[in-house]
């Protein structure tokens, strides 16, 4: 989710301050997603510059108010409809660590991995805490952690899966050719990122 | 403050010669009062075996085992199964309630076990069944509940009566989906935050992350565990949103 | 599948095998028993007994015979002297390969005698002679060469020399065997001889014929008790296979998910019923043939008789083994049809089927009780007569109205549920929740205990009430020949002799306080002197007309002496003149005179006679015995006392007795009757157990699953212990109560022409069976069950 289009969503209902834009968006995403104060305003301006909204003109800062504009509201809907990005392969770091981790003698694989795991299992903990302490009807936040939970689950479960997998590439993988693998892998993966 | 429940070097072996299988290769495990303890771990791991043993269902083949610093080494099974009725509460994942009782039966189970009178026992059952707003439910046979009614209900039971310490709970969501999974948690943990020690055996992280604290199995062995989580402040720093 | 169930599955297999068993040992047991009944008749349905006092007669009246009955068997007798001694011994000409008497003869030693001047001798015999195989013996005062032991194995009492047969040449008296007239005689006539009454001149019309008692209740009694313990195997099984069946219903929901049908489902139970009804057939028939070839040697020294260890009704018996298969196929599919008809996820989920509505199968059971009730009364309209297909019908409609009033039952009894214990409540609504297995394991409870009720009823019907019985507990029977003695063989007494006794019989009176001594005289006709004819010196018997020319013997009845008259407060002025015989017999009876050539035509009139068996039933009026020339001989005396007699004066009569060379009769204490029904309380509760263990063993162990979250609740032995114990005991004790109602309205229904009889209540053994069983059956629960359940963490939480 980008902030142009978070603060594009807040305008869609009627025009805002500056302030009143920023309280708005922490309160809908909660505070596991920290914006520092300049961030809101120097977005603001680059959508008054690229004409999404209009302003009312008056001093920067926290008192200047913002309305949407008709290509603003075409922005918005476009971006609503357009698909997310899924064709990027998921914590390529991660991934990388580990095959490298394969790799390197002296290593044990499964320390890595689960120094990983607990790694990811106690950031799900912070999320879920933030969940368990918040309000029931508080469904914003709770979207956005459970997204959060169920992205970092899914690294958790790749993990587990890695585990099983990698004794059998270990195994089956013959000395040589396997590393030169692995770093073709590699650098495929820098490319791409 | 001495640990609710604690085990030491706790082992545990099925089976003789040729078929035996160490399940447990001892333990170090304390939980104390007021804290949530997951254990995580793939099949087979043994953390099925570590909650009965916890549970006084099954002897540890070596190593102490101590719930309220008792070691239940030196209890008959009589002294176990009231201890189970008055201190410790169960729940399984799919076969917690007997389907001949009612709801508020079931719960009023373990009160009605350890003497307390009927209409007593009723009383109470029904007022933890309120609490987990299950009060209309209550006349209710099992067959007719949803699944996540039966699991509340398991935990009622769980709940019920004064002394309860020890909450044991072994994939209590397994067949819920993710808000009733959630509820139940959100549950547990709450009983948990009033002073209850609890352990909830799982292999699903999202379960596990309910837990003030969460340890690792692996082949019998304790292999890891979370430190206690910080404060959500601490998400800022740690795990960053990247803002496109 | 088998594999993991054995235990159920022996369970069911044991108990119908062991039903199987009983009803073929049972049905064995009482065929032969009702062949005890009719002894000196063999497989002949008519016997004639012919004194003969010209030999040359004798071929003209066999054909006579031949011409009037069909196949005629001839006995010779011929009554003879032992030399040297007061011993008389029968000399019998039969042939052991006859048609008709072939079973009243068995050789033990040796070989039957096949030409003149061979022999063979019962044991008794031979000891009396002192004579083995090859000696040569002297009788009837020829020498004749001993070659063989035999015996009568329906009398094993019976002592005779068995000398080739002869076709009566020889005889005194003979003896034929023939089908009864009107079956094979009728055929008979049909042979063109005219009527042959009129032809006959050998004198065989104006010859008694004696007829077979009727078989037929004993046969009855044989199928009742056949079919009852078929519907036992079939409640057995039903009971077992509903438990089966529920266990399997997880698998079952399994294949119906990958499409097996109903059919295929039915199939999976059914073929289970096949296999062990089978297997149970098989395995009971060969138990009860043993059991019964065991028991043989106890049952011939009882009957004195000779008892074939393999001689089996064998109908009866593969027709058991038949009906058991057939019942228990049955019995499976029933629940077969049941579990088929689960909807598939409630299979899988393992919940039972919901119950049917209880009005429905209480309204079958009211409908299956009255017609059973109907059936009942009609098929025994007064005791005698009964109508063994009917009774069957009623027993069975009676059996399936309490079987579907078993839902009720346990819905009724299980009401009170939520106000009980803990553990008692549990019980009570797993067995609510699991109707079908709880109402047929209840319904087979009941049936044991209906039965057996039944059978407690039943003996304390026959058992005699003080009115009833061979005498009264006050009188005692002095008799001058013992009471097996074949009264044909009266040797007669001499004026001396005959006052010698009267003195002993007089001391033995007195010797009882406040006893009369009655002097009890039978009449014959007056002694001839042809040696050859003792027969007509046969007392006079009273016999039932049983037909055309056809009497059924009931007794020798005494004298009208004055004395009597008095004692029995008969005012001699009521006798109407020319009366003959005085009955206390509601039957018409006549006084048969075998010299005369129309016997059936007594004068008789009915007067009030106590009902005692042994005491005088009819008396012979001094008129008829002027009237005809018949003598009185004195053949024994009725002691008759004020009190009921003391088993010290029993005994010092009898030794008296003993010491004059004569016996007593006493009331007989039908100890038999008494054990009966102990026996039946008894085995009626090792088998109400047996059921109870099976079908609470199968229902607890089901809720195997139910036990460990018990246990992880915290519930200890003592729980599990008073869970099955209160199962056990509620079946018990709710079976108990429907058997009790069950067999007493069917009993109302048999004995409704006279209910009076079911009165007095066998208490003792009512209240047995009320209270022990379900006692018994809550301390066998107790004691069995408590075991911790085990592998929690296998099975419990992976």
């Amino acid at each position: 989710m980008s902030v142009r289009h978070a603060l594009l969503a807040l305008l869609s209902d009627g025009p805002k301050y500056g302030l009143q834009l920023r309280h708005a968006f922490e309160a809908r995403t909660g505070e596991v997603w920290p914006l520092n104060v300049g961030q809101v305003y120097t977005t603001l301006q680059r959508l008054e510059r690229d004409g999404l909204v209009a302003s009312d003109g008056s001093d920067d800062g926290p008192q200047k108010g913002y309305r949407i504009t008709g290509d603003g509201t075409t922005e918005l809907t476009t971006w609503l409809e357009t698909p997310p990005e899924m064709a990027q392969p998921p914590r390529d770091e991660l991934l990388i660590k580990v095959l490298v981790a394969a790799q390197v003698p002296g290593v044990d694989v499964h320390a890595i991995i689960q120094t990983h795991r607990r790694h990811l299992i106690e950031s799900m903990q912070r999320y879920t805490s933030v969940k368990a302490d918040a309000s029931d009807d508080d469904v914003a936040l709770a979207l956005v952690v459970d997204a959060e939970l169920f992205r970092i689950e899914a690294m958790v479960r790749w993990l587990d899966t890695a585990e099983i997998r990698l004794p059998r590439l270990l195994a089956s993988a013959p000395p040589s050719p396997a590393p030169t693998a692995a770093e073709e892998q590699v650098a495929a993966e820098e490319v791409r990122s | 403050m001495t640990a609710v429940l604690e085990l030491r070097s706790t082992t545990k072996v099925y089976g003789e010669g040729a078929g035996e299988v160490h399940a447990l290769r001892g333990i170090d495990l304390a939980v104390d009062a007021g804290e949530l303890v997951a254990i995580m771990g793939p099949s087979g791991s043994g953390k099925s075996s570590l909650l009965t043993i916890a549970g006084s269902l099954e002897h540890a083949t070596s190593g102490e085992v101590r719930i309220d610093g008792v070691d239940l080494a030196g209890l008959s099974r009589n002294q176990k199964a009231a201890l189970r009725r008055r201190s410790i509460g169960f729940v399984f994942q799919d076969f917690n309630l007997l389907p001949g009782l009612t709801a508020a039966e079931n719960v009023s189970m373990p009160l009605e076990l350890d003497g307390t009178s009927g209409r007593k026992a009723r009383t109470r059952a029904l007022e933890v069944l309120d609490e987990l707003g299950l009060a209309e439910r209550a006349e209710h046979f099992p067959d007719d509940l949803s699944g996540g009614e039966r699991q509340r209900v398991a935990i009622a039971r769980a709940l019920v009566g004064e002394g309860r310490r020890l909450l044991l709970a072994d994939e209590p969501t397994g067949a819920l989906d993710s808000v009733n999974s959630e509820a139940v948690m959100r549950l547990l943990r709450r009983v948990c935050a009033q002073g209850a020690a609890g352990v909830v055996v799982t292999h699903d992280a999202q379960l596990a992350s309910w837990a003030n604290r969460v340890v690792f199995l692996r082949d019998g062995r304790v292999v890891d565990q979370t430190t206690p989580a910080a404060g959500p402040e601490s998400l800022l720093s740690t795990v960053a949103p990247q803002p496109s | 599948m088998f594999r993991k169930e054995w235990r159920q599955q022996a369970l069911i297999l044991g108990l119908v095998t062991i039903a199987v068993a009983i009803a073929v040992a049972g049905s064995t047991m009482a065929m032969n028993a009702a062949g005890a009944t009719q002894p000196g008749f063999g497989s002949a349905g008519a016997t004639a007994r012919i004194p003969i006092a010209d030999p040359a007669r004798v071929p003209a009246l066999i054909a006579s015979a031949e011409a009037r009955y069909g196949s005629v068997e001839v006995i010779g007798h011929r009554d003879t002297t032992v030399a040297g001694s007061a011993d008389r011994l029968d000399i019998r000409a039969q042939d052991p390969d006859g048609r008709f008497g072939h079973s009243m003869l068995a050789l033990r030693d040796g070989r039957y005698p096949t030409a003149v001047g061979e022999v063979a001798l019962t044991p008794a015999v031979a000891d009396l002679l002192g004579a083995g195989i090859g000696d040569q013996v002297e009788l009837d005062r020829k020498d004749r060469t001993v070659v063989g032991l035999v015996e009568n194995p329906t009398g094993l009492g019976d002592d005779f020399a068995l000398v080739a047969p002869d076709r009566g040449r020889s005889a005194t008296t003979l003896v034929l065997l023939f089908e009864r007239p009107g079956t094979a005689g009728r055929s008979a006539r049909g042979t063109g001889t005219s009527d042959p009454r009129s032809t006959d001149e050998s004198g065989l019309a104006s010859v008694p014929v004696m007829i077979r008692g009727d078989n037929g209740p004993v046969a009855a009694l044989v199928l009742v008790a056949v079919a009852s313990a078929m519907t036992l195997v079939g409640l057995i099984a039903a009971a077992g296979f509903v438990v089966v069946a529920q266990r399997r219903q997880r698998q079952l929901g399994l294949l119906a998910a990958i499409g097996a049908t109903e059919r295929h489902l039915r199939l999976v139970v059914v073929a289970n019923g096949a296999i062990v009804g089978l297997v149970a057939a098989v395995a009971g028939t060969g138990l009860g043939v043993l059991g019964w070839a065991l028991a043989t040697p106890a049952v011939e020294a009882a009957a004195d008789r000779r008892l074939g260890r393999f001689d089996l009704p064998w109908g009866v018996v593969l027709g058991c083994a038949a009906i058991a298969v057939v019942v228990s196929v049955a019995a499976a599919w029933w629940p077969a049809r049941r579990m088929a008809r689960i909807p598939v996820m409630a299979a899988l989920a393992g919940r039972p089927p919901s119950p049917a509505p209880v009005h429905r199968s209480l309204l079958v059971a009211m409908a299956a009780l009255v017609a059973g009730v109907a059936a009942i009364a009609t098929a025994i309209p007064h005791g005698d007569d009964v109508k063994p297909l009917l009774l069957i019908a009623g027993v069975i409609a009676v059996a399936v109205g309490t079987v579907f009033a078993a839902p009720a039952v346990i819905k009724i009894g299980a009401a009170p549920a939520a106000h009980l214990a803990f553990s008692r409540r549990l019980a009570l609504r797993d067995l609510a929740r699991f109707q079908s297995r709880s109402a047929a394991a209840l319904a087979a409870i009941t049936f044991v205990v209906g039965i057996s009720v039944t059978i407690v009823a039943i003996a304390g019907v026959n058992q005699y009430r003080t009115d009833e019985g061979n005498l009264s507990s006050r009188q005692l029977l002095i008799e001058i020949a013992g009471p097996q003695a074949d009264p044909t063989a009266d040797p007669g007494l001499s004026a001396e002799q005959s006052a010698a006794l009267d003195a002993r019989a007089a001391a033995i009176g007195s010797e009882i306080e406040g006893a009369d001594v009655l002097a009890l005289d039978v009449a014959r006709r007056p002694a001839t002197s042809d040696p050859a004819d003792p027969m007509l010196n046969e007392p006079l018997s009273v016999a039932l007309s049983v037909g055309d020319h056809s009497w059924r013997h009931l007794g020798y009845p005494p004298v009208a002496t004055p004395e009597l008259l008095e004692h029995y407060g008969i005012d001699p002025a009521s006798i109407r003149p020319g009366t003959e015989l005085l009955s206390g017999d509601h039957r018409d009876v006549t006084i048969l005179d075998i010299s005369r050539r129309d016997p059936g035509t007594t004068k008789v009139q009915r007067v009030e006679l106590p009902p005692y068996t042994s005491a005088p039933r009819w008396l012979i009026t001094e008129h008829a015995l002027h009237e005809h020339g018949w003598e009185a001989v004195r053949s024994g005396w009725l002691v008759d006392a004020d009190h009921a007699l003391t088993t010290d004066e029993i005994a010092s009569a009898r030794a008296a007795a003993a010491d004059a060379g004569m016996t007593i009769e006493v009331r007989s204490s039908q100890d038999s009757l008494a054990a009966l029904r102990t026996v039946t309380t008894g085995a009626a509760a090792l088998l109400a157990l047996a059921i109870l263990a099976m079908t609470v063993g199968l229902i607890r162990s089901e809720s195997a699953r139910d036990l460990r979250t018990l246990t992880a609740t915290g519930a200890n032995s003592r729980t599990r212990r008073a869970l099955t114990a209160s199962t056990a005991g509620f079946l018990g004790a709710m079976g108990v109560a429907l058997g009790t109602a069950g067999a007493y309205v069917a009993l109302t229904a048999g004995y409704h022409s006279d209910l009076g009889r079911l009165v007095p209540l066998p208490w003792a053994h009512l209240a047995t069976i009320a209270i022990g069983l379900p006692l018994l059956a809550t301390a066998a629960g107790w004691v069995l069950a408590g075991r911790e359940p085990s592998g929690f963490s296998r099975q419990t939480f992976d």
